[in-house]
């Protein structure tokens, strides 16, 4: 209760997340009411199934002898219509000029940890501080995007090989489908690098001088990647160092991104601490531009067709990592949940777009006339000091305008790992292959991890090296993972199916048994208690010096 | 291509329990650790006594890693022969079931068994005659019919000194005090009573010497038609309802026996109706529950999948693995047992209503009910010894026919059906919604359906209290003296040393904070907030109480159904079930008060535990709910010792009582199935599709693929 952010109670539902509006009445079939096809009788009944799987019942009582039923079943219909084709209005109803809440929302010191930790990646300072934390030697931001005109999906910045020129680099983007080149996304301690891109251009010629030339001189290990699925996250977990792969798909906008920080959520414990966290989607799903408006459905226009719940299922998979290995996650289920409640809501900048060249349009005053503001209120755009583009909604991270210090010290999961943030550790690669020798370039089609790659790389007799074989593994051999442990940090999920769980507290948060313990706070509490404790202790023991603790 | 190991000539001597009797042995026996296809194992003699079936390792010299949980009766490597579920051979690749007679003997011994082990054995390397001798003997002491005097647990009782007490928590129900006791704690002795009309079986052999009945029964109507028809008293709600059980009347050709037994049933009706009993509502579990039959068929299917003979048979089931689960209909089964006890703690606590439930012998699925309903209403039958006694009383004591439903004597499969551990998989579910409600652990469940297995115990090698009576005299055995001394299974220390014993005690159970005395007042107290649920109203004002079946319809997308139906369903009879259910659950939870377990579709789970332990790929290492565990266990600890210390400090000379729990320290070397998986192997998932790996590994198709790379690295130079 009380966790739905901008709304007060649990009888409220913000317009743009009602799923379907279905009224009733014992003279007629149920009818599914839009703005188009309205009301022809007089409902007795009102269903609100709500995207976030909650559903609104109403009864009236007076059997059909109301006729502020019949309006107010219309008027839903009529204003969630209208909702949605106000935040269709082309990247934005912001609210220029609208004076601030009332209600000053005071910023406690520690409140706004989170985002302000969190890096959007919208400055350069940005990209070049996570290329330093990740280690990768031989990688570079280039800004050679920062006007959007190379590719325009694409982020201001892209981690490029260092000895890629900018004039080399620009030639390479004709050949990709929507001129998204591979780049990289992250660097294993161990060695390997985690890259990403579309396909190639159906008009490229990948044979080209151009291309060739391009790759080589950067001494870049291009990989493409398609989709995956989660069942993937075990071939990738072990990257092998001296391999580099990336996952293709066609657009590199859905899966790619997917996949991309499924990886790292495995890899990099980091990744697993709220502000890692929130770092990581902003990179890979923010940035790189996953089109949220059209994904979640969030606008009216959207042709059914275009909905996919791809962030969604990032999330689920993030669940299932922390019902798998709680102690690793610096955030809890509480947090994974308030994310999700807060992906039907397009009031944050976060999900309003569909990339940072998108973004920053928006940000420039469109429709003056247009004075709707959302109940609650929202404020200036948070999170990104210093950014010439401010957008209007806040960023999703800005959870102090919208939880309680008491509802956002439930995110935090006191039993996890900080997640350090400074620079990973080098790390001995486990399988040490000489730099400069053969490097074998995975490619993830198809849901398998493939040795074949570009159509010029040529290593012919490398096997893939996530192999378990019968005649191979035997003696010390233990299947994949060899006898030794996996290196610190890394988790290795088990994917067989009845690991598998459903997600309770997700789908069925209608049910009130599933609200409960939503946000208990058992282990949180205990801890608390431990260092209430531990301190009262520590003061006794100052007072009565002379006694042994 | 096997790694041989040149096998240690060493005498390797198995360790025999009293009365145990070495019947076969074979040498160079390869046992494969896990038949992944590795082809890695041990060299070791297979032996076969007249108690179990055991692999001795060669070099067993090598046994360091000392698990935390071990059984001092079955070892790692020890089966007893009730254990055996199936024995496969291989023969050229192909996998043949042995039951009786063989004519040829398998280079391979595939052993399935009840715990849901999984052993293979090689014996391609053991001499012929060995083979034969090993493999009948095998087959014949663990698949073929047997005497019931041939059980081990006579030769064990026989040569074994039995010095335990016996007298521990647990109420065994074996006399007529016990009876009387049980009445006085439930407040049932003012409605009934305990008779002594069995002594020496002269009712009948099916029930048990002492039971308790509606005082107004006369002896002469106990006696009429041997104890059926008579409704038998299992347990008393605090508002004086009581739950009954009774035995059918078998089908009756003859006209005037059967118009007979329906007179006489009318007027036991009829006497039961009056006040001061309650109003009485009779169930017919044969009739509203599925069938033995049902049961038994749905378990086989179910517990087929968990019988993994190698990594790759996993893998290739696991792809299916969500619709082979909803194929056997296990779980379908245990909701709707859990569905019918429900009701009945329904009619009750809230209708003040008595339940007779009724069963051809009042000995399957009446235990089965029975025993939830206690379990969801009793708190005492949360504790271990209250649960150890309701076995007692509704199992053990109550008549249930461990023997022919366990099949222990091989002698029939159409007896065979998985009653009692259909009742462990419902009180597990309830043991996974509501843990801290619980004194015992899944891990206590575990154990006490392994034991089911393990004749040294008389509680399960009996059909009823007759016929332990009648078998312990030991009559006919003339060396032997007096009569049998048979252990009980709740002596668990038989098993499990105390480090172990730790495993079975919830150190997270919600302890009653009252002293016993004034254990009734508070749960009437308690109870009676139950009693204030609105009764009669129809629907509560918000959406909740219909929301699930909406949100299921909402998940199916199904809106074309009238809504109008489901909402105003107030005029079918179940809605007052449905309301009992929804209020309950949306009040805070009373973990000693009245339990009742979800029974939504996703919250009905699989006993990972007892199903998954054996398997390797389906553990969690160092994760799942046991690393929470670990840390909510950690820091009890610590405020607890620092509680400990603070009290110190203000010198009030406390004693620190802090319970010590099972070492989960490490919780990242513990998997999942703690404590019963084992760390010895990572087994991974396959990166690549088996499928997928065909196609790449086709030589010449990486040949013809050469042609289309080009060097890079040699460019790069």
């Amino acid at each position: 209760p009380g966790s739905r952010g901008l709304l007060h109670s649990e009888d409220e539902v913000a317009l743009p997340c009602i799923h379907k509006l279905v009224a009733a009445s014992s003279f007629s079939k149920p009818k599914v009411l839009t703005a188009a096809s309205t009301l022809k009788f007089i409902p007795e009944e009102l269903a609100v199934f709500c995207r976030d799987f909650r559903l609104l019942h109403f009864y009236f009582p007076e059997n059909g002898l109301a006729p502020q039923a019949f309006r107010v079943a219309n008027a839903i219909a009529q204003a969630r219509e209208e909702a949605a084709r106000l935040g269709d209005a082309a990247g934005g109803w912001a609210s220029p000029g609208e004076a601030p809440p009332e209600e000053e929302e005071e910023e406690d010191e520690d409140g706004e940890e989170g985002s302000s930790t969190t890096l959007l990646f919208e400055s350069l300072r940005d990209w070049e501080k996570e290329l330093q934390r990740l280690g990768a030697e031989g990688w570079r931001v280039s800004a050679v995007n920062e006007r959007f005109d190379m590719a325009p999906s694409l982020p201001k910045y892209l981690w490029v090989p260092s000895g890629l020129l900018d004039h080399d680099l620009k030639r390479t983007f004709a050949h990709f489908q929507e001129r998204r080149v591979p780049r990289l996304c992250w660097h294993y301690p161990g060695g390997g690098d985690l890259l990403r891109a579309a396909s190639f251009h159906p008009a490229s010629e990948p044979g080209s001088e151009d291309v060739r030339e391009a790759l080589l001189r950067g001494a870049a290990r291009w990989g493409h990647q398609p989709g995956g699925c989660k069942r993937m996250r075990r071939g990738l977990q072990r990257e092998p160092p001296p391999h580099h792969l990336a996952p293709p798909e066609p657009s590199d906008r859905d899966l790619n991104c997917l996949l991309a920080s499924l990886v790292q959520l495995l890899g990099d414990p980091h990744a697993r601490s709220l502000p890692g966290f929130q770092s990581l989607v902003q990179r890979e799903w923010v940035a790189a531009g996953h089109p949220f408006p059209r994904r979640l459905g969030l606008l009216g226009r959207d042709t059914p067709r275009e909905e996919a719940p791809v962030f969604l299922l990032f999330l689920d998979c993030t669940w299932q990592l922390l019902w798998q290995f709680p102690a690793d996650f610096g955030f809890t289920e509480a947090f994974l949940l308030a994310l999700h409640d807060s992906s039907f809501s397009p009031y944050f900048s976060t999900f309003r777009f569909s990339c940072q060249r998108q973004r920053g349009h928006s940000s420039l005053p469109r429709l003056p006339s247009q004075t709707y503001r959302p109940m609650g209120g929202w404020q200036d755009p948070g999170g990104h000091r210093g950014d010439p583009h401010p957008c209007s909604f806040p960023p999703v991270w800005a959870w102090g305008r919208r939880y309680t210090r008491q509802q956002r010290e439930q995110f935090r999961n006191p039993v996890g790992p900080p997640g350090p943030a400074e620079p990973l550790s080098p790390g001995t690669p486990a399988d040490p292959c000489p730099w400069g020798g053969p490097r074998l370039v995975l490619t993830l089609a198809k849901g398998s991890l493939c040795p074949h790659t570009l159509p010029w790389w040529s290593r012919p007799p490398l096997r893939p090296p996530l192999r378990v074989s019968p005649s191979d593994s035997q003696g010390t051999q233990w299947g994949l993972l060899g006898t030794c442990q996996p290196p610190p940090g890394l988790l290795l999920p088990c994917t067989a199916g009845p690991c598998i769980r459903l997600w309770h507290r997700c789908y069925l948060r209608g049910m009130p048994q599933e609200q409960r313990g939503r946000l208990a706070p058992s282990l949180a509490g205990l801890a608390e208690e431990l260092q209430l404790l531990q301190d009262r202790l520590h003061a006794w023991n100052l007072r009565r010096p002379h006694c042994d603790p | 291509e096997i790694h041989i190991k040149e096998p240690i000539e060493k005498e390797v001597n198995p360790h025999l329990l009293p009365g145990e009797l070495l019947l076969c042995e074979a040498s160079t026996v390869y046992k494969y650790v896990q038949e992944d296809g590795s082809n890695r194992g041990t060299y070791g003699k297979l032996v076969c006594t007249n108690f179990k079936i055991s692999f001795l390792d060669d070099d067993s010299a090598s046994d360091d890693n000392e698990p935390q949980f071990k059984n001092k009766i079955v070892g790692e490597n020890d089966i007893t022969l009730q254990c055996v579920d199936q024995i496969y051979g291989v023969y050229d690749e192909k996998k043949k079931l042995l039951t009786g007679q063989l004519r040829k003997y398998p280079e391979k011994l595939i052993i399935y068994c009840k715990d849901l082990r999984v052993f293979n054995f090689c014996l391609r390397y053991t001499k012929e005659e060995e083979v034969k001798r090993i493999v009948s003997g095998i087959v014949h002491h663990s698949q073929t019919p047997k005497l019931l005097k041939r059980l081990f647990l006579f030769s064990y009782a026989s040569a074994a000194p039995n010095n335990t007490d016996g007298r521990n928590q647990t109420v065994m129900f074996e006399t007529l005090e016990d009876w009387r006791d049980e009445l006085e704690r439930t407040k049932g002795n003012v409605k009934y009573k305990a008779v002594t009309t069995n002594e020496g079986y002269r009712v009948s052999e099916r029930l048990p010497l002492y039971f308790v009945v509606p005082i107004c029964i006369s002896e002469e109507s106990i006696l009429k038609y041997e104890g059926r028809g008579i409704p038998i008293w299992c347990w008393s709600c605090h508002n004086g309802a009581a739950l009954l059980k009774m035995s059918a009347f078998p089908k009756e050709q003859d006209d005037s026996t059967s118009q007979m037994q329906k007179a006489f049933l009318d007027g036991i009706y009829k006497t039961i109706s009056k006040p001061p009993y309650e109003l009485l509502k009779v169930d017919d579990l044969s009739s509203s529950l599925p069938s033995l039959q049902d049961i038994q068929t749905a378990y086989t299917k179910f517990k087929q999948l968990f019988f993994i003979d190698n990594s790759t048979d996993f893998w290739a089931t696991d792809v299916k693995w969500f619709s082979l689960l909803e194929s056997t209909n296990w779980l379908e089964i245990i909701r709707r047992v859990l569905k019918k006890a429900i009701e009945v703690a329904e009619c009750l606590e809230i209708q003040h209503t008595n339940v007779l439930l009724i069963e051809e012998n009042a000995t399957d699925l009446c235990c089965v009910i029975s025993s939830l309903v206690q379990v969801m209403m009793d708190s005492y039958s949360r504790t271990k010894s209250g649960f150890q006694s309701l076995i007692q009383k509704e199992w053990v004591i109550g008549g249930h026919g461990f023997l022919d439903r366990c099949n222990h004597l091989r002698k029939s499969d159409k007896e065979e059906a998985p009653v009692f551990l259909l009742l462990l998989n419902c009180v597990w579910q309830l043991v996974q919604q509501y843990p801290p409600a619980f004194e015992f652990t899944e891990t206590y469940l575990t154990v006490l359906s392994d034991s089911l297995y393990v004749p040294i115990f008389s509680t399960f090698f009996f059909n009823s209290q007759h016929q332990r009576d009648t078998n312990k005299s030991g009559e006919s055995l003339k060396t032997q003296s007096g009569p049998f001394r048979f252990l009980t299974v709740w002596d668990w220390s038989v098993q499990f040393d105390p480090k172990a014993l730790a495993f079975l005690n919830n150190p997270l159970y919600a302890e009653k904070p009252k002293p016993d005395r004034s254990q009734r007042k508070i749960a009437r107290f308690k109870h009676q907030r139950q009693l204030s649920l609105p009764l009669t109203q129809a629907k509560p004002s918000t959406k909740r109480g219909f929301f699930r079946e909406e949100t299921d319809h909402l998940i199916k997308n199904i809106l074309g159904k009238r809504i109008g139906k489901f909402i105003n369903s107030s005029d079918e009879p179940p809605n007052s079930l449905r309301e009992f259910y929804d209020s309950w659950h949306s009040k805070p939870v009373d973990y000693h008060g009245l339990l009742l377990p979800r029974i939504d579709g996703p919250e009905i789970k699989v006993w990972a535990q007892r199903y998954l332990r054996w398997i390797p790929e389906a553990q969690l290492h160092g994760g799942g709910t046991i690393a929470t565990t670990a840390k909510i266990l950690d820091l009890m600890e610590e405020v607890q010792s620092l509680q400990v210390k603070m009290d110190e400090e203000h010198s009030q000379a406390v004693s620190g009582d802090v319970h010590s729990v099972p070492m989960l320290r490490n919780s990242a070397r513990l998997s999942s199935l703690f404590p019963f998986a084992l760390l010895q192997r990572q087994s991974v998932k396959p990166a690549l599709p088996t499928s997928t790996w065909k196609d790449l590994e086709d030589e010449d198709d990486l040949v013809k693929r050469d042609d289309e790379f080009v060097d890079l690295s040699g460019d790069m130079l």
